[in-house]
């Protein structure tokens, strides 16, 4: 086991006190109170042609600024992915359309003084609307007579497959083939064939999507906003309003939590547009019900799975076929779609024929874009109930089937190479896999040999166990980039400027105790800023599970390159014949075989204050891309008690047990793990999004979308597995979104296990779950 | 209308429109722990104290605040910090979004509950959604906090 | 919910003035909608300084000021010593105590909502309402009655009895609006409520001709009493459902009542 200073132990996140106290500190929080109020008129109808649209009546409410219709902002199709470039998602948005596409699309900005002002002229806003057919069913989305994109200008920077004219966001066929398929299932003594339906599910982060610009004294747009990812943020800004880069700085103050949603570009054009238009600084603040309806969801997915096994229950073939709902527009649709196929297929590598193809498809329902999970989420639900289901045909425990089959250090999968995020992959060999000891560790915690696979312990109460495994990414190969810079201070401390994107994860601590341990010394010498298009160094954002891995890496680096210049320095001022004479432990540089010596804080101000002509700012810098995305691995145990004649389900328990490399800051990383966890089971059991027949989002606030409370939910158990992957920093692969995959499939298997009823679809709903029983009964 | 608000012990003079929330007011202030969430009283970040009892300041009207003691976060102080360092010590901090007011409703919950349990404390606590933590690692602090094994 | 004036009359009478001339003014109850409801108003009629928030006990009654929060009420000893904990349990779900804290008994009762569940829970109780205007109104004709609508509720009266009471409800999510809410009481005689339907709840005709001798015969009265609501559809669940549902927590609440 190795031996650390600074990262595997548990501090505190470095803003924690401040925000608990209610530091000024989110976007909304630096807003000057003067800002212009903005506002959207949004689409009632789920799709529609703008005949008509006057906004006379509107402009004359007193208090109005600025009023702006799809024939007032430029007209250049962007995606608002927030990913990076050339971006794999169609572009298929303008600001503002004479199409709408959704319930909650945006028909005109609206900006004045005051909230009431600008609600009042909402209302006198003339609309006259040509109401379209929508297409509301995703299985019905291809080749629907009503085109939800007819416009001539939409194109996709990469192959997608994109076929607008039939609904198709894209395709992917014919590419994730190995070995034949349906000559290996033939040959399997047990198949199993099923089809299993995700539905969409809210990010949810407490902060509604909020952005505010004003002009600088430079006369540049700057603007302020929950985003995941600055600098996409400021090149989409760009593109969407065909202004240099120069002229735009972006600015991430603390972040009231994301989960994939503030990946996407929100209000911030919306608020750029109307500031350069009047001088003024302005504020586009969500409401919960804008954040619901007319942000981002989780993409609706259904998998037809095909399972093939002989006897000894070594997994022979493994195909799955994804149609995939991206809503009106196409953010992310390529991309979770892949992700479905790559975090699931390399997961029994035993396989001799594995097949993944589908299609992703526009419906006229709220775009689909990124949340933890991303695809794969989707897919551990289809898969790891199937796993069960072909258990059951082969009378094996699913937890011995698992052991069997799945993937283990020093092994590979074909899939690695073939398919990526977006095109081809990276053959990778899994230096690091814990999944085995995942597995028995868990089924250890949750007693599973004495309570699989269920007991009865009242008339009408059944307690059962299920379980599931899980693997995701850390970060993208060879596309995403971080950067960290490290500044020395008089006094000796060092700032810490990353790109990397804090928005509630504690990545800012995480970093800095990289670096800290990188340069030798203890993290309260770090002052992190994170982050500003301006003044921190490039990142792609906090996504696709990045940050620890990716811009760890970057801090890491950064922080040897700092401690080998400070070893240059120090050797200059103690006059050492060899820099490797020079030793550094507890800030003070000692030269060996000798009583010289020089602290930290003494060589800082020396290098600004008093060495003459060897003055001078030391500054250190590290950036990082990866070839590896090395896959961090779980598994999901659960105990539900089951009331049989109501088909409600209690979760007593839920164990996660984690290989993701070194925990950085074990803390942390365990909150992360238990709050992906809540989320999932949230979407196992409580979260859907519900439309009315036309189209209208039915769940579009807190009352009627219920996340978990605390009361839901008696006990989550997470442990970490001793691992250690070589690529990441420290040994450090990536948590944020693990912790997430694997609620669905463990409880609809515990369903199974306690009564015999198979759910294919999620929410398992009490509802589903006492319907199922009666089928059977 | 104009009013006169006692906030944190402190008395602010304020000229308010007759139907906004305390909410709204106390932002307006600079009292930016008070957060807005979800616009329907559900989420519970816009929690503070109205005469030591904990309450949505988004549905709470201005106007009936005259005459009654506010207390947010800011007003706590070092009163607070025990409650702090039980949730920061845990790493359950998290995104800090709902920190303040599950600070507020926490410091609420600690004079109240004559013999605090496991389940008290989360009934107590439920009206406060957190997101980001899955709620495991702020019990873990607050049971300390409040001496529940 | 958005009004121009915001008044806090002298005394109830002058309340009830305002509200009549007014026909665009409303009585502000917890405001619990306040940005929920995009209803307009002229003026706001506060009641907040009129002293309507006690719980007071007398040998016969309770008296619950319409101010009373809903959090008081959960919490009250007098009420938590009669009728065994049957309003604590109806309300203490109810989304967080900073809201109950904020609710008022009053806005429960008077905007008559299909999720109530107090609602539910007073219906089995000997209940009734007092008006500034109409007097006294018994707690069951007027959930179902839509005439009284400018009028100002200013205390509920609920006699004390001796018996058993049971609430009983399913709700996915424990924060969550309930699926189906189902109160019995046993004092005269048996009252049982069915509420969350997603209808308003609703008193049981045949309940108090329900003679059961023993627990083999709950299960079949429950089915019966089932069997005279109508249940429907909404967001938490089907109307198949609720009616599928419905005896089993009828049959749960009476067995607790009759243990």
């Amino acid at each position: 086991m190795m031996k650390f200073k600074e990262v595997k132990h548990s501090i505190p996140k470095v803003d924690g006190r401040g925000l608990l106290k209610g530091a000024s500190a989110y976007t909304d929080d630096l807003t000057v109170n003067s800002a212009l109020i903005v506002k959207l008129l949004r689409s009632p109808y789920a799709f529609a042609k703008i005949k008509s649209i006057d906004t006379k009546k509107a402009q004359k409410v007193e208090g109005i600024e600025c009023i702006l219709t799809y024939k007032d902002v430029p007209r250049i199709p962007i995606t608002r992915a927030g990913q990076g470039y050339p971006e794999p998602s169609p572009k298929d948005k303008f600001i503002l359309d004479n199409y709408v596409r959704y319930v909650g699309d945006e028909v005109a900005i609206i900006a004045g003084t005051t909230e009431k002002v600008v609600e009042d002229a909402m209302k006198l806003i003339e609309v006259d609307y040509e109401i379209l057919e929508p297409v509301l069913d995703f299985e019905k989305a291809e080749g629907h007579k009503s085109v939800i994109h007819p416009e001539k200008e939409i194109y996709s920077m990469f192959p997608l497959g994109l076929d607008a004219r039939n609904n198709i966001a894209c395709s992917y066929l014919d590419t994730m083939i190995v070995g034949d398929m349906d000559k290996t299932l033939a040959e399997c003594d047990f198949v199993v064939k099923e089809r299993y339906y995700t539905h969409a599910q809210q990010q949810t982060a407490m902060e509604p999507h909020t952005s505010t610009a004003y002009i600088d004294v430079q006369e540049r747009l700057n603007i302020i906003t929950s985003t995941q990812n600055p600098y996409h943020t400021r090149r989409i800004i760009g593109e969407a309003l065909n202004k240099p880069l120069r002229d735009i700085r972006v600015i991430k103050p603390r972040i009231g939590g994301g989960f994939g949603a503030k990946q996407q570009i929100h209000n911030d054009i919306y608020t750029a547009i109307v500031t350069l238009k009047t001088g003024k600084p302005s504020k586009c603040f969500y409401t919960r019900k804008e954040v619901n309806e007319s942000s981002f969801t989780r993409h609706q997915m259904r998998f037809d799975i095909q399972l093939g096994a002989n006897k000894d229950g070594i997994i022979q073939a493994f195909d799955m076929q994804l149609l995939s709902n991206t809503g009106a527009y196409g953010e992310h649709s390529l991309t979770t779609f892949m992700v479905a196929g790559s975090k699931l297929l390399p997961m029994y590598n035993k396989t001799k024929a594995i097949r993944f193809e589908g299609k992703v498809v526009y419906t006229n329902k709220c775009s689909a874009g990124a949340y933890r999970g991303y695809g794969a989420i989707q897919a551990n639900f289809a898969v790891e109930s199937a796993i069960r289901e072909l258990a059951e045909k082969l009378k094996m425990d699913p937890v011995e089937l698992r052991l069997k089959n799945c993937i283990k250090e020093g092994e590979t999968s074909p899939v690695f190479q073939v398919m990526g995020e977006g095109g081809e992959g990276i053959a990778q060999i899994m230096e690091s896999c814990k999944l085995d000891y995942c597995i028995k560790r868990g089924r250890e915690l949750i007693g599973w040999n004495k309570k699989y696979p269920s007991k009865q312990i009242a008339p009408n109460k059944i307690r059962s166990v299920g379980t599931a495994i899980a693997m995701q990414g850390s970060g993208i190969p060879l596309l995403d980039m971080g950067a960290a810079v490290l500044k020395l201070n008089d006094d000796g401390f060092f700032n810490l400027l990353v790109g990397a994107t804090d928005l509630g994860t504690g990545s800012d601590t995480v970093l800095s105790q990289i670096a800290a341990e990188a340069i030798g010394v203890p993290v309260d010498r770090i002052v992190i800023t994170s982050s500003d298009t301006d003044t921190t160094p490039y990142d792609v954002g906090a996504y696709a599970s990045s940050t620890t891995f990716v811009s760890g890496n970057a801090a890491r680096k950064a922080g040897l390159d700092m401690r080998a210049k400070l070893i240059e320095e120090a050797a200059r001022a103690l006059e050492a014949v060899h820099k490797d004479d020079v030793i550094f432990e507890d800030c003070t540089f000692k030269l060996k075989d000798s009583h010289e010596s020089i602290t930290l804080k003494e060589l800082s101000e020396g290098l600004y204050y008093k060495f003459g002509a060897d003055m001078k700012q030391l500054i250190a810098s590290g950036s990082n891309t990866s070839p590896k995305s090395p896959p961090p691995f779980m598994t999901g145990f659960v105990e539900i008690e089951l009331d049989i004649e109501t088909g409600k389900i209690d979760v007593l328990e839920y164990v996660g047990v984690v290989d993701c490399g070194t925990p950085i800051n074990p803390n942390l990383a365990r909150i992360q793990v238990e709050g992906g966890i809540l989320q999932g089971i949230g979407m196992a059991m409580y979260e859907d999004v519900v439309y009315s027949k036309d189209g209208k989002m039915l769940t579009n606030n807190l009352m009627k979308y219920k996340i978990p409370n605390r009361k839901d939910v008696k006990k989550i158990t997470v442990e970490f597995a001793e691992s250690y992957d070589p690529a990441g920093p420290y040994g450090a692969k990536s948590v944020g979104e693990i912790g997430i995959d694997t609620p669905l499939a463990a409880i609809a298997n515990a369903v199974y296990n306690a009564v015999g009823v198979r759910i294919r679809s999620v929410p398992l709903t009490p509802e589903k779950v006492l319907h199922g029983i009666l089928e059977k009964s | 209308m104009i009013l006169k608000l006692n906030i944190n012990n402190k008395f602010y003079n304020t000229n308010i429109e007759s139907d906004e929330s305390l909410l709204v007011v106390l932002r307006h202030l600079g009292f930016k722990s008070v957060k807005k969430g979800c616009d329907t009283g559900t989420c519970g970040v816009c929690s503070v104290l109205i005469d030591g009892k904990p309450r949505l300041s988004c549905q709470f009207l201005a106007a009936r605040a005259q005459g009654h003691k506010i207390t947010t976060v800011e007003g706590l102080g070092k009163k607070a910090d025990a409650i702090i360092d039980a949730i920061v010590n845990e790493g359950a901090d998290q995104c800090g979004y709902c920190g303040p007011s599950l600070v507020l409703t926490t410091y609420a919950m600690k004079k109240e509950l004559k013999d605090p349990t496991v389940n008290k404390i989360k009934h107590y606590l439920a009206g406060n959604l957190c997101r980001c933590s899955g709620y495991e690692g702020q019990l873990r602090g607050i049971k300390k906090y409040m001496g529940v094994k | 919910m958005r009004f121009e004036k915001f008044v806090q009359p002298e005394n109830l009478k002058t309340a009830l003035d305002i509200l009549k001339k007014d026909s665009n003014s409303v009585i502000l109850g917890g405001t619990t909608f306040l940005r929920l409801s995009d209803n307009r108003y002229s003026t706001g009629i506060d009641l907040s300084n009129l002293k309507l928030d006690f719980i007071k006990e007398n040998d016969h009654q309770i008296e619950i000021g319409a101010y009373t929060s809903l959090r008081t009420i959960e919490t009250d000893p007098v009420i938590n010593k009669y009728f065994g904990n049957l309003l604590p349990k109806s309300l203490e779900n109810l989304i967080g105590i900073q809201f109950r804290n904020n609710a008022t008994i009053g806005g429960a009762i008077f905007s008559r909502l299909g999720f109530s569940e107090i609602i539910t829970a007073l219906l089995v109780l000997d209940c009734e309402l007092e008006f500034e205007e109409n007097g006294k109104i018994a707690f069951n004709k007027f959930i179902s009655n839509w005439n009284i609508k400018r009028d100002i509720l200013t205390k509920i009266i609920i006699k004390k009895k001796k018996g058993k009471s049971s609430y009983k409800m399913l709700r996915n999510s424990s924060a969550d609006f309930t699926i189906l809410s189902v109160a019995v009481s046993n004092f005269d005689s048996i009252k049982i409520a069915v509420g969350t339907r997603p209808s308003i709840a609703k008193l049981s005709q045949k309940a108090a001709q329900l003679k059961i001798s023993d627990n083999s015969k709950i299960d079949e009265a429950a089915k019966l009493i089932a069997k005279e609501f109508n249940f429907g559809d909404d967001l938490r669940a089907k109307s198949d459902y609720r009616k599928k549902i419905a005896p089993v927590i009828v049959r749960r609440a009476l067995q607790e009542v009759l243990k």
